[in-house]
């Protein structure tokens, strides 16, 4: 049986909202479910891109969080009205935390699910385009995990390929932790 | 060529600051459409999955409309 997936975990294992977390991956999430979920049907992974992948915008947001004490080093709007500079400070603020909202919904809601009878791929690019893929477990033909570079090996995640004999001939989920695992685990279930 | 000639002179007649105002209150009014539309894909996304921060989310795109529409206001009244 893969570690990483186990059918009915022992009570210890599971934390107080009934969900647990395993090496990035959730396993078995109580509380989380789809619009097209069928009836009956189990969720059994949810997959977001690994927490490595979100330390490049939460660097910046922290940077920028405290760049406009550089101001008072370097007075670069002291040439405005008191007024116009509460306000430069205020749009500032506004757009950060616009991009940092922006970036973690970005994250947060492009998952893979693995139910028991499927795979789903949710993609929000941006704030415009939605794109849903999902195929029956059984028409999965051939999963490949590709893996590249030292921080990708070191946090171990990477990208896994899933080919299906349906319409949507590829499904891909990328960046998701232990991809091997989650490989191994689909094949298993199909 | 009357009114054109009016225009010119309303327009000669704004100072820097009014100008400034002007562009400021389009920049907020932008920013406010974007709120909005952020309020939307939210909407649309915790549509499609159920989780424990959906509220949270929710509330975080409303506060940044109703955020963004105060300095909207704030802007056209104290600036």
């Amino acid at each position: 049986m893969p570690d990483l997936y186990v059918a009915n975990p022992p009570p210890s294992e599971k934390s107080s909202n009934s969900s647990f977390r395993l090496r990035g991956a959730l396993i078995e999430p109580k509380k989380i479910n789809f619009s097209t979920q069928r009836q009956g049907e189990k969720v059994l992974l949810v997959l977001r891109s690994h927490w490595v992948t979100n330390l490049g915008w939460i660097f910046l947001g922290i940077i920028f969080l405290f760049l406009p004490l550089a101001l008072v080093k370097f007075p670069l709007i002291a040439f405005l009205p008191e007024k116009y500079q509460v306000l430069v400070l205020i749009g500032w603020y506004l757009l950060l935390v616009a991009y940092l909202f922006q970036r973690f919904l970005t994250w947060y809601f492009n998952i893979g699910i693995v139910t028991d009878q499927r795979v789903v791929d949710v993609d929000f690019y941006g704030l415009l385009y939605k794109e849903i893929t999902d195929a029956e477990l059984d028409k999965i033909e051939d999963v490949t995990e590709i893996q590249i570079g030292a921080v990708r090996t070191l946090f171990n995640f990477g990208v896994l390929s899933v080919q299906t004999a349906g319409e949507n001939k590829m499904i891909e989920f990328s960046d998701i932790p232990n991809p091997r695992q989650v490989a191994k685990l689909l094949q298993d279930l199909r | 060529m009357e009114n054109f000639e009016k225009i010119i002179n309303f327009f000669l007649s704004l100072s820097f600051w009014s100008v400034t105002k002007l562009v400021a209150l389009v920049a907020i009014l932008i920013y406010i459409v974007f709120t909005f539309i952020v309020i939307r894909q939210v909407s649309a996304m915790t549509e499609f999955i159920t989780s424990p921060i959906n509220f949270y989310l929710k509330l975080m795109a409303f506060l940044l409309f109703g955020v963004s529409v105060l300095v909207f206001v704030s802007c056209l009244l104290f600036i």
